[in-house]
C-alpha cells in the first residue's frame, strides 16, 4: 500500500514535470507569431507584383462610380445632372440632389478625395526606381502609367474642387508641418500640372494601341489631356476666380487652353486609329451596338468587365419590369432630358409644348418618340419599344368602348389588340417614376441580368467625345468650319440632318444628346457655367400614359419626378470642403460660397 | 451557493467525520463540558499502556482499539514525528491525554464516543459528565428532507450539549423545561422548548445572509468574510429555473450592474449582450479558461460569479471590463444521485408591428402619392397615380370585392414555436474518486413559419481522482454538439421581403410547390422561409473541451500545494449552404379557364450557389485553444494571522483556422457539389491560418488578522502576441477589508450580524480592442481575395497594403477604485451590499483624425490614444423571514453607471463655436444626444409659409410642406441650422437599471418572480416607423392612425390635426424630417417582470413510496408583462432591444414553460 503510493507520487512528479515544460519551454518564442503578408521589400522585384499593386491602382480609380449597394451608384452623375434619376428617393444618388449643400453637410455622395491612390502611385514612382531585377524600359512604362492615372486622379478632384492640395511624393508621420498641412494649390496649378504631366509622359509612350483593353496608352493620355484642357479653358471663359485663385482659371489662359485641347483631339483624330461605329446600317442598331460591341476602334480607353468573374450589375438594375430579372426598372429618364433629342425630320425635341401634354390630346407613340434621333431610341425606354422579343409597357391604364358602347378605363384584366395579348396597365414599377426608363449600353442579349453578370465595358474616352471635344474648342478658337464638320461627322452616323452652321448652342445640345448618361452632362453644365438655369428652381417631370385602345394613340400629361424643385446656387459650382478636412488641416481655405 | 457549501459539509462528515470536527472548530457555542449518559466519560475509561516512547498518532489507534472512542482531527493538527514517553501503565484515558495535551499542545473534546483534537497553547479543561432528567432524540434535516450531520445541539443557558450523528440524529439528556438550540454553519438557528417531549425533529432553514460561504473568485475560492473585492454571486438553484437556452438569458436583472440587452435571434443564435457596469464586453471564464457563455447547458454550471473591481485584477490585460467567472458541477463522495430537469416550452411574439390591409395600403398609397406630386404653385396638375394606387383598386378594396391579406401571419408564427430541454445528470463517488456527469438536450424551431431549427446536444463528465492522500487529479471532459438547420436566407433578407409584401396578394398559394409573389420584384417572404424554394444553411458545430489538472499537496509544509493544468479547447465549425433558384407566381382563381391554371410567372431568382466552409466559430473564435498553467499555492493559519500565497504561470495558445470554397452554377442543385469543370463555373477560395498566443504570471497574496482586518494584493505580467515589441505589460491591484462587526465594540450587537467595509484600487487592460489575429505592428501588402482587374485582356489579382504601422500599440490601461458594505441585521432577515465605483481607461485605440490629415493618402493606424472614465454605484438589498409555513425572501438591486469622455482627440475646428459645443467630446458624458428641438407639425400651407417668411433654414435637407416637422429656433437668431440644436436624450444604454425580485413559499409551493428594468435612456425611432413606403415599405397600422394626412380635395390642410407621424410620400420620409430631433427621441423607461416561475414540490411521504428523494413541477413564464413609455408605439417597440428601433427586427418572444426536475 505504501509502495503503491508512493508510485502514484512519483508519477505525478513526472506529470507535473511535463506540465511544466509545456509552459515555460515555450513562452518567449511563442509570442512571435507570423501574419500572412507579402513583405514590402519584395513587390518591386517581380513583375507580377508589380502588376497586380498597379492593378489595384486601376480598381481603385473614379472612372465610373461603381459603389453603393448593388452598384446603384452608377445612376450618380446622371441623376445629379437630371438625366435619369434613381427608382426611389433613399437610393443614394438621388441624395445628389435632395441634400442640402453647406459646409456643414459637405459634399456628400459626390465627394471623391484621392489622396489614397495619390500615396499608392507616389509610392510606386519614388520605389520602382530601386529595384534590382527590373530594366529601365520596363520602369519607364509603368512610371507613365501610374502617372496618367495621378494625373487622372487629380482631374477628379479639380472638377469637384477647384485647387486642391497637390502632392506628388509619399508622406511621412515625421515630415515638417508644411508638408504634412499643405495648402490648396489654385485649380490654375492643378489643371497646369495635369497637362504638364501627361505632356511629359507622352514624349515616352509608345504608339501601340491598349486602351480599349483597360490598359492606359498614348491615346488615352491625349483623350484625358484634350478633356481637361477643355474643361480648364471653359471654367477660365465662363467662370470667375474665387478665393485668391483657388477657384477659377485665369482668363488670359483660356485660348491657350483650348489650343490644347484642339491639338490634343487633333492628334487623336489625326492618328487615324479611330472612327466613329458605324457598322450597322440601322442607326438605332449603331449607336446599340457601339457599346456592346466591345474593343471597336470608337473606344479610346475603357474599364473592362467580364460578366461574373468581373461583372456589373447595369443590366440586372436596368432592365424593364416584364422581362427576366430580379431587380429591374431602376433608372427613370427625365422629360427634361427627353426633350434636348429632336426629331429625324428637323423638329426640335421642345416644339412639342409642355402645355399640350393634357388629357385633351392624344398621340402616336411612333411618331412622339420613333420619330426622334436614334439615339434616343436606342438610349431611352418608352412604350412599346421592343425588347427581347416583346413591348416594353408603360401606360397606367387603358380606355376602350365596352360591349355596352361606353367609353371606359381599365387598369387590370388583358385585351385583345390585332390578335396579340394588350395588357390593360403596364407592370407598376415601370409607371411609379416617369414611365420612361434607361436604355443605353443595356445588353438585350443577357438573358439572366443578375447581378454581376452584366460584361459591358465602361468607355472612359471614346472617340465621339474627341470629335465634340474638338469642335467645342475649335468653335471659341474661332474654328466654326471645323466645329461645324466635327458636329456633323456625329449627326451623319447618328442618323441625324446634318447642320448648315454652328453655334454653341447647337455643340452644347450635340453633346448632351451624344453623351446621355454617360456621366458628362453634370459636369459640362457647370464647367459652361449653365447649370442653375436646367437645375435650380426646376420641378423635373416625367410622363403620364394611358392608352386609347379605340384609336391606338396615348394620352400623355406631365407628372412632377421628383418631390420637390431642386435647387442649385452658383456656389455649387464646386463643392463644399466638408468641415472635418479643414478641422484636420486649417490651412485647407473653405470654396467660396459656403 | 449555500447548497453547496452544506454539501461539502455533509460529503466530508460521511467521508472523514471531519464534518464534525470543522463544527466544533467553528462554533464558539461548544464552549465546554459536553457528555452523553451512554457512553463512558474519559475520566472513568480506563486503558492499559505498554511503557515505551508513543507517537501521537500511534496512541490514538491503541485507544481507539482499546475503547470504542474515535479520535477526530485534522492533518496538520498532529505532529507525527515526535513521541512521549508514558509511564504508568494503567491510567483513565484522561489522564494519557492530559500528557499529551500538556507536552504537545493539543486539546481534547468528548462528545459521544468522539473525541476531538485540536491545537491549543493552554491546557485544556476536559470533559465533565452531566446528568440530566430527560432523553431527548431527534433527527435534523434540513429543508430538502435530507439530515444533516454535525448540527450543534445545545441546552439553552447550560454548557449541555452534542452534535448530530451521520443520519441527523441526536439524543441529548436534559431538563424538563429545557429550551435546545440547533445550530448549524450556514443555517438559521433554531430554537425549540422540550416541553416534556422524548423526541424532537427539526427541519433547519438555510441562512441566506449568513457571509460566511465560500465564494469562487479568480483562480480559486475564498470565504465570503475574507473577500476584499465586489464579488456577487449566483446559485446553482437560481438558474436552472428559468427555461431559457442560454446563460446570458438567465443573468439577466440577477446581478445588480450587469448591464444587458436582448438581442432576439434565430434559434440557438439568440444572444444578449451583457456589460459589467456599463463597460463592454466582459472576460467570461468557464472553469478557469476564457471561454463563451451562450453554450453552457445551464444545468450543469454549479456557480457564476462576476467580479467587478479588483478581484478581477487576477486576469491582467483582459480582466478591464470585469469578470464573469462559471463554474460546472463537480462529483460529491456518496451514493449516486441522478437528476433530471426537462421543460416544454411554446414561444409567442411580442413587439411585432402590423401591416395595414389592403384597402389601407391603397388609400395611404395615394395620400403617399398626393403628398410627393401635389404642388401648390400648379394646383391642377394631374396626379399620376399610377397602375396600383388607382381610384379603382380603392373602391375594389374598401368594398371588399377583392380580399385582402396578411403577409406577417404567413411568415411569423404567432405563438407555438416550440422549445424543449432535456438534461439527465449523474452525481456521486466514492472516497477516491468523485464524477458529475450530464447529458443536455435541448431543441428549438424558430419563430418563422419555415425552415429554421436547432438543436444541442451537451455531454459533461467532471471527475475528481484521489491519486494518493496528497494528489488529487481533476479531469474535465465536455462535447457539445449543435445543429443549425435553416433555409438559406438571413432574417434581414426576410425583413426586406416582408417589409414590401402587398396585402393585395395572397401569401398562400393552392400549389405549395408554387412560390407566391408578393408584389415587388422577385421578392417572397413566404419562399425566402422554405429551404424547398430558397436552399439551404447547415451548420454543423462541435466543440470538445477537455482538462486535466493535477495538484499535489506537499507534505512536509503545511499548506502548500503545487499543481498543473492543461486545457484543450477544439472546435469545428461546417457549414454547408445551398441558394437555389426560384420562380414567384401570383394565382388569381377567377382566371382559370381549360387553358389556363390561374398562376402568372412574375419574376424569377436566378443563378444557384454552394459553399462549403470550415472554420472558427467567429472572430477571436479560435479553432483550438490549448492553455497551460503550473502553480502554487500557499495557506496558513498562526494565532491570529492567516496567509495565502498564489502564484501561477500560464501559457495560452489560439490557432485560427479556416477554409471556405464557394461555387456558382451547379449542374444541379439536387446534388451540390463544389467541384466542377464547366467553364460557366465560378469557384473561389478564402482561408486563413493564424496563431495568438499570450504568456502570463501572476502573484496574490491574501492576509487577514482576526477575521477583521483583510488585505490582498495582485500582481500579474502578461504578453500578447498581437503587440508586437509592446507584449509585456505589469498589472497591479491591492484591497483592503474590515470586518467591523467582528471589532469588541459591535460583537454583542443584536441588531447586526455583519458588517464589512472594503476598499480597491486596480490596474487592468483590456487587450480586445483589436482582433487577436491581427497584426497592427507589422505592415506588408495581401492580395485582395474574391475580385480581379481587367488589363490587356486577362484578369489580373490585386495587392493592397495592409496600411500603416503603429509598432507601439499596446492595450487600454484601466484604473478602478472600488468602494463596498456588506451588511447583515436581524439574524440575517435583512441584507445588503453596497458598491461605488470610479474608472479611468486610458490608452483608447482609435485612428488620430486631426494628427495627420487626408491629403496623406493613408488611414493611419489605430493608436492607444484616449481616455475615458466611468463611475456609479449598486446597491442591493434584501429581506427575508418566515411567518409559519409561509417564507419570503425579497431582493432588490439599483445600479447607476456612467461613462465620461475625458481626453478625445478632437476631430472639430475649435475656431468654430458650433462645433466646440456640439461636436468636442472631451469632458463630456458619452451618452447624451443632441438634435433639433420641434414643436409638432405643420397642419396648413399658411403656417409652413409663415415659417419660411420668418426663418431662413440651413443645414436641414429639403424644405417643409405641410404635415412637416417645425422645428425652433433656440438661439433666436431667425436662422434655423445646426446651432439650434439641444441635448434630446441620453444613449440607447440605460444608465440607471434596477431590478426586484420576490421569492414566496408556502407549504410546498414557492412563486418567485423576477421584475427588472432601466431607466435614463432613449430610443431613437428609425427606419420604417417613421414612415411607409421609405424602400417601399408597406405602412404600419400606426401610420394608418397616427400620420398627418391631407384631403386631396383641400390640400395643404391636415385631415387629422392631431396627428403624431409627419406626411410621408411614395418615396417614404421626406429628408425634412429626416434629421435628428426631440421628435424621434422616447425615453426608454421600463420595467418588465422577465420571469415568473410557480413550483410545486410534491411531498416526500409520496416520492419515497415510488423511490425518488424530490421532485418539483414547475410552470414558468418569461417576458410576461411590461410597461414603457414608448407612446404610439408602446406595442410595436421593446426599449430593451431598442439600439435600433426600425420595424421588423426578430422579435421579443414570451416563453411559456412547464418543467419538471426529479432526483433519485
Amino acid at each position: 500500500m505504501y509502495k503503491r503510493k508512493n508510485m502514484n507520487i512519483m508519477k505525478s512528479k513526472i506529470l507535473l514535470m511535463m506540465l511544466l515544460l509545456t509552459v515555460f519551454a515555450s513562452c518567449e518564442s511563442q509570442l512571435t507569431k507570423t501574419p500572412d503578408f507579402i513583405s514590402e521589400e519584395v513587390v518591386f522585384e517581380d513583375k507580377s507584383l508589380t502588376e497586380a499593386y498597379i492593378a489595384n491602382i486601376y480598381n481603385d480609380m473614379l472612372f465610373i462610380n461603381l459603389g453603393g449597394q448593388a452598384q446603384l451608384d452608377m445612376g450618380m452623375i446622371p441623376a445629379a445632372g437630371a438625366e435619369h434619376i434613381n427608382f426611389a428617393n433613399w437610393q443614394t444618388p438621388n441624395n445628389t440632389y435632395r441634400r442640402s449643400y453647406t459646409a456643414a453637410s459637405g459634399p456628400g455622395p459626390l465627394d471623391y478625395w484621392g489622396y489614397n491612390s495619390i500615396r499608392d502611385i507616389n509610392y510606386l514612382l519614388e520605389n520602382i526606381g530601386e529595384s534590382s531585377t527590373f530594366d529601365e524600359d520596363y520602369i519607364l512604362e509603368k512610371t507613365n502609367e501610374v502617372r496618367f492615372l495621378r494625373a487622372f486622379t487629380y482631374f477628379q478632384m479639380v472638377i469637384r474642387f477647384g485647387g486642391v492640395p497637390l502632392i506628388t511624393s509619399v508622406q511621412n508621420v515625421d515630415d515638417p508641418e508644411d508638408v504634412l498641412y499643405p495648402s490648396r494649390a489654385t485649380e490654375q496649378e492643378i489643371y497646369e500640372f495635369i497637362q504638364a504631366e501627361l505632356e511629359d509622359i507622352l514624349v515616352t509612350m509608345p504608339d501601340g494601341k491598349t486602351g480599349a483593353s483597360g490598359r492606359v496608352d498614348k491615346y488615352a493620355t491625349l483623350a484625358l489631356l484634350s478633356r481637361a484642357s477643355l474643361y480648364a479653358a471653359s471654367i477660365g471663359n465662363f467662370g470667375e476666380i474665387g478665393s485668391d485663385g483657388v477657384v477659377g482659371i485665369e482668363p488670359g489662359s483660356v485660348d491657350a487652353f483650348y489650343q490644347k485641347s484642339y491639338d490634343t483631339s487633333k492628334e487623336l483624330i489625326e492618328s487615324g486609329l479611330f472612327s466613329l461605329y458605324n457598322k450597322h446600317d440601322d442607326k438605332m442598331v449603331n449607336f446599340t451596338q457601339l457599346f456592346l460591341d466591345e474593343g471597336n476602334d470608337e473606344v479610346i480607353f475603357a474599364e473592362v468587365f467580364e460578366p461574373i468573374v468581373r461583372g456589373h450589375s447595369l443590366d440586372n438594375l436596368a432592365t424593364p419590369a416584364g422581362f427576366l430579372s430580379t431587380w429591374n426598372s431602376n433608372f427613370p429618364v427625365l422629360y427634361d432630358i427627353v426633350e434636348q433629342f429632336d426629331f429625324v425630320d428637323g423638329r426640335k425635341g421642345t416644339d412639342i409644348s409642355r402645355d399640350d401634354l393634357t388629357a385633351d390630346n392624344s398621340w402616336d407613340i411612333h411618331d412622339f418618340f420613333g420619330n426622334r434621333d436614334p439615339r434616343f431610341r436606342a438610349s431611352v425606354f418608352y412604350p412599346e419599344s421592343t425588347w427581347q422579343g416583346g413591348l416594353v409597357y408603360f401606360h397606367s391604364s387603358t380606355f376602350y368602348t365596352n360591349e355596352a358602347g361606353e367609353r371606359v378605363q381599365a387598369t387590370s384584366g388583358t385585351f385583345d389588340r390585332n390578335g396579340e395579348a394588350w395588357p390593360a396597365a403596364c407592370h407598376p414599377r415601370n409607371a411609379r417614376n416617369t414611365a420612361l426608363l434607361l436604355r443605353k449600353k443595356l445588353d438585350e442579349s443577357n438573358l439572366e441580368p443578375i447581378s454581376g453578370r452584366s460584361g459591358q465595358d465602361f468607355y472612359v474616352f471614346r472617340f465621339g467625345e474627341t470629335l465634340l471635344n474638338f469642335a467645342e474648342a475649335a468653335f471659341y478658337l474661332g474654328k466654326t468650319g471645323e466645329a461645324l464638320d466635327a458636329i456633323n461627322q456625329l449627326r451623319d452616323r447618328a442618323g441625324m440632318p446634318l447642320l448648315t452652321e454652328i453655334s454653341e448652342d447647337a455643340i452644347r445640345q450635340e453633346r448632351q444628346v451624344e453623351l446621355a448618361f454617360e456621366s458628362h452632362r453634370f459636369w459640362d453644365l457647370i464647367r459652361w457655367r449653365i447649370a442653375p438655369q436646367y437645375l435650380d428652381g426646376v420641378r423635373t417631370k416625367g410622363l403620364v400614359f394611358n392608352y386609347d385602345l379605340d384609336t391606338d394613340k396615348y394620352i400623355i400629361t406631365l407628372k412632377n419626378a421628383e418631390g420637390e424643385e431642386r435647387t442649385f446656387g452658383p456656389e455649387r459650382y464646386y463643392l463644399p470642403i466638408s468641415l472635418s478636412l479643414i478641422a484636420d488641416n486649417p490651412n485647407l481655405v473653405q470654396n467660396p460660397g459656403y | 451557493m449555500k447548497q453547496k457549501l452544506l454539501d461539502a459539509f455533509k460529503t466530508l462528515s460521511k467521508s472523514f467525520f471531519y464534518g464534525l470536527l470543522i463544527q466544533c472548530f467553528f462554533l464558539t457555542t461548544l464552549m465546554a463540558s459536553e457528555s452523553n449518559a451512554q457512553i463512558k466519560s474519559i475520566d472513568k475509561a480506563k486503558i492499559r499502556l505498554e511503557n515505551k516512547l508513543w507517537r501521537t498518532t500511534e496512541l490514538f489507534d491503541f485507544i481507539e482499539s482499546e475503547t470504542g472512542y474515535v479520535f477526530v482531527y485534522p492533518e496538520d493538527a498532529i505532529d507525527g514525528n515526535s513521541s512521549i514517553e508514558i509511564n504508568e501503565e494503567a491510567k483513565t484515558v484522561e489522564d494519557v491525554l492530559k500528557i499529551f495535551a500538556q507536552q504537545m499542545g493539543l486539546k481534547f473534546k468528548q462528545v459521544n464516543n468522539s473525541i476531538y483534537v485540536g491545537k491549543t497553547k493552554e491546557l485544556e479543561v476536559l470533559i465533565e459528565n452531566v446528568q440530566a432528567d430527560i432523553e431527548v432524540r431527534g433527527v435534523v434535516k434540513d429543508e430538502a428532507d435530507s439530515p444533516i450531520p454535525g448540527v450543534t445541539v445545545i441546552e439553552k443557558g447550560t454548557t449541555n450539549g452534542t452534535v448530530t450523528d451521520l443520519d441527523g440524529t441526536y439524543s441529548l439528556v436534559v431538563d424538563e423545561g429545557a429550551e435546545l438550540v440547533y445550530s448549524f454553519v450556514g443555517f438559521l438557528t433554531q430554537t425549540v422548548h422540550v416541553n416534556n417531549r422524548s423526541t424532537i425533529d427539526i427541519f433547519l432553514q438555510e441562512d441566506f445572509g449568513d457571509l460566511d460561504e465560500v465564494v469562487v473568485v479568480g483562480y480559486g475560492t475564498q470565504k465570503k468574510s475574507n473577500l476584499t473585492g465586489s464579488v456577487t454571486d449566483l446559485k446553482a438553484d437560481k438558474l436552472v429555473q428559468t427555461p431559457v437556452t442560454n446563460v446570458k438569458g438567465l443573468l439577466i436583472g440577477q446581478i445588480p450592474g450587469l448591464i444587458s440587452n436582448q438581442n432576439p435571434g434565430l434559434p440557438g443564435e439568440d444572444n444578449a449582450s451583457l456589460s459589467i457596469r456599463g463597460f463592454g464586453n466582459p472576460l467570461v471564464i468557464v472553469d478557469g479558461v476564457e471561454s463563451y457563455l451562450d453554450r453552457i447547458d445551464p444545468n450543469d454550471i454549479e456557480t457564476v460569479t462576476v467580479l467587478k473591481d479588483a478581484s478581477a485584477a487576477i486576469y491582467g490585460a483582459r480582466a478591464g471590463n470585469g469578470v464573469i467567472l462559471v463554474t460546472t458541477k463537480r462529483g460529491k463522495a456518496g451514493s449516486m444521485t441522478v437528476n433530471y430537469h426537462g421543460y416544454v416550452a411554446t414561444q409567442k411574439r411580442l413587439t411585432f408591428a402590423d401591416q395595414v390591409d389592403a384597402s389601407g395600403f391603397i388609400r395611404i398609397g395615394r395620400d403617399a402619392v398626393f403628398n410627393g406630386q401635389f404642388d401648390p404653385l400648379n394646383p391642377e396638375a394631374e396626379i399620376g397615380y399610377g397602375t396600383l394606387f388607382t381610384e379603382e383598386n380603392l373602391a375594389l378594396y374598401e368594398s371588399g370585392q377583392l380580399p385582402s391579406y396578411n403577409w406577417v401571419d404567413a411568415v411569423l408564427k404567432k405563438t407555438g414555436s416550440p422549445l424543449m430541454n432535456h438534461n439527465l445528470s449523474f452525481r456521486g463517488g466514492s472516497d477516491n474518486i468523485r464524477y458529475y456527469s450530464s447529458i443536455g438536450y435541448s431543441r428549438q424551431s424558430g419563430i418563422f413559419e419555415g425552415d429554421y431549427d436547432y438543436n444541442k446536444l451537451t455531454l459533461t463528465n467532471n471527475i475528481d481522482i484521489d491519486l494518493s492522500k496528497n494528489l488529487v487529479l481533476t479531469i474535465n471532459g465536455q462535447y457539445i454538439k449543435e445543429e443549425k438547420d435553416y433555409s438559406f436566407v438571413s432574417p434581414s433578407t426576410i425583413w426586406n421581403d416582408l417589409q414590401t409584401a402587398q396585402p393585395i396578394f395572397n401569401p398562400t398559394l393552392p400549389d405549395p410547390e408554387k412560390a407566391p409573389y408578393s408584389g415587388f420584384n422577385e421578392r417572397s417572404p413566404v419562399a425566402r422561409i422554405q429551404q424547398k424554394f430558397a436552399g439551404y444553411s447547415k451548420t454543423d458545430m462541435h466543440t470538445l473541451a477537455g482538462a486535466a489538472e493535477l495538484k499535489y499537496s506537499i507534505p512536509f509544509v503545511k499548506g502548500l500545494a503545487i499543481g498543473g493544468k492543461v486545457n484543450v479547447r477544439a472546435r469545428n465549425l461546417q457549414n454547408a449552404s445551398l441558394r437555389k433558384p426560384y420562380d414567384v407566381w401570383s394565382y388569381d382563381p377567377n382566371s382559370v379557364t381549360n387553358d389556363f391554371d390561374g398562376y402568372t410567372l412574375r419574376a424569377s431568382i436566378l443563378g444557384n450557389s454552394f459553399s462549403r466552409s470550415y472554420y472558427f466559430g467567429g472572430s477571436n473564435d479560435p479553432n483550438s485553444r490549448v492553455l497551460s498553467r503550473v502553480y502554487a499555492t500557499y495557506n496558513n493559519e498562526v494565532d491570529k494571522h492567516s496567509f495565502g500565497v498564489l502564484v501561477f504561470g500560464e501559457n495560452e495558445n489560439n490557432i485560427y483556422r479556416s477554409l471556405t470554397v464557394n461555387r456558382t452554377d451547379l449542374l444541379s442543385t439536387e446534388v451540390p457539389q463544389v467541384g466542377g469543370t464547366n467553364e460557366l463555373t465560378s469557384t473561389s477560395g478564402t482561408g486563413r491560418d493564424i496563431q495568438y498566443t499570450r504568456v502570463s504570471f501572476a502573484g496574490r497574496l491574501n492576509y487577514a488578522y482576526d477575521q477583521k482586518y483583510l488585505i490582498e494584493a495582485t500582481l500579474r505580467a502578461d504578453a500578447s502576441s498581437k503587440f508586437g515589441n509592446n507584449a509585456w505589460g505589469y498589472f497591479p491591484s491591492v484591497s483592503v477589508g474590515w470586518n467591523i462587526a467582528n471589532e469588541e465594540f459591535l460583537k454583542n450587537s443584536s441588531l447586526l450580524d455583519q458588517l464589512k467595509l472594503r476598499m480597491s484600487y486596480s490596474q487592468t487592460g483590456v487587450d480586445s480592442n483589436i482582433g487577436n489575429t491581427s497584426f497592427e505592428y507589422l505592415s506588408g501588402f495581401e492580395e485582395i481575395t474574391g475580385s480581379v482587374y481587367y488589363l490587356d485582356g486577362a484578369p489580373l489579382p490585386m495587392i493592397t497594403t495592409t496600411g500603416l504601422v503603429n509598432p507601439n500599440i499596446t492595450w487600454e490601461e484601466t484604473t478602478l477604485y472600488n468602494v463596498g458594505v456588506d451588511m447583515t441585521m436581524f439574524s440575517g432577515k435583512l441584507y445588503a451590499t453596497l458598491d461605488a465605483f470610479y474608472r479611468y481607461r486610458d490608452g483608447l485605440l482609435r485612428i488620430p483624425l486631426e494628427s495627420l490629415p487626408s491629403t496623406f493618402g493613408a488611414t493611419l493606424p489605430q493608436v492607444n490614444l484616449d481616455s475615458r472614465s466611468n463611475r456609479g454605484f449598486e446597491l442591493s438589498i434584501g429581506n427575508q423571514g418566515t411567518i409559519g409555513d409561509f417564507k419570503y425572501d425579497i431582493s432588490a438591486g439599483i445600479a447607476y453607471a456612467r461613462e465620461r469622455y475625458e481626453n478625445y482627440q478632437e476631430d472639430i475646428n475649435f475656431d468654430d463655436p458650433i462645433q466646440v459645443q456640439f461636436d468636442q467630446l472631451s469632458g463630456r458624458w458619452v451618452n447624451i444626444t443632441y438634435g433639433y428641438k420641434t414643436d409638432g407639425l405643420f397642419n396648413t400651407q399658411a403656417e409652413v409659409d409663415e415659417y419660411l417668411e420668418k426663418y431662413t433654414i440651413e443645414d436641414i435637407n429639403g424644405a417643409p410642406k405641410p404635415g412637416d416637422i417645425r422645428y425652433l429656433d433656440l438661439t433666436g437668431d431667425g436662422i434655423i441650422n445646426r446651432a439650434d440644436r439641444y441635448q434630446i436624450g441620453y444613449g440607447s444604454n440605460p444608465d440607471i437599471t434596477y431590478s426586484i425580485s420576490p421569492r414566496l413559499s408556502y407549504k410546498n409551493f414557492s412563486f418567485a418572480m423576477l421584475w427588472q428594468g432601466g431607466t435614463r435612456f432613449n430610443v431613437n425611432i428609425s427606419g420604417l416607423f417613421r414612415g411607409a413606403f421609405n424602400n417601399e415599405q408597406i405602412p404600419l397600422t400606426l401610420h394608418d392612425q397616427y400620420t398627418w394626412r391631407q384631403d386631396p380635395n383641400n390640400p395643404g390642410v391636415g385631415a387629422n390635426p392631431d396627428a403624431q407621424l409627419p406626411a410621408f410620400e411614395r418615396n417614404g420620409t421626406r429628408p425634412w424630417n429626416n434629421i435628428q430631433s426631440d421628435f424621434w427621441m422616447y425615453n426608454g423607461t421600463y420595467i418588465r417582470l422577465k420571469t415568473a416561475t410557480l413550483t410545486y414540490s410534491i411531498p416526500t411521504s409520496f416520492l419515497s413510496k415510488i423511490g425518488l428523494s424530490n421532485a418539483n413541477v414547475y410552470m414558468s413564464g418569461d417576458n410576461l408583462l411590461s410597461f414603457n413609455n414608448m407612446g404610439i408605439f408602446k406595442n410595436a417597440v421593446d426599449p430593451e432591444e431598442a439600439t435600433s428601433a426600425n420595424a421588423f427586427k426578430l422579435p421579443l418572444l414570451r416563453t411559456m414553460s412547464f418543467g419538471v426536475q426529479v432526483g433519485f
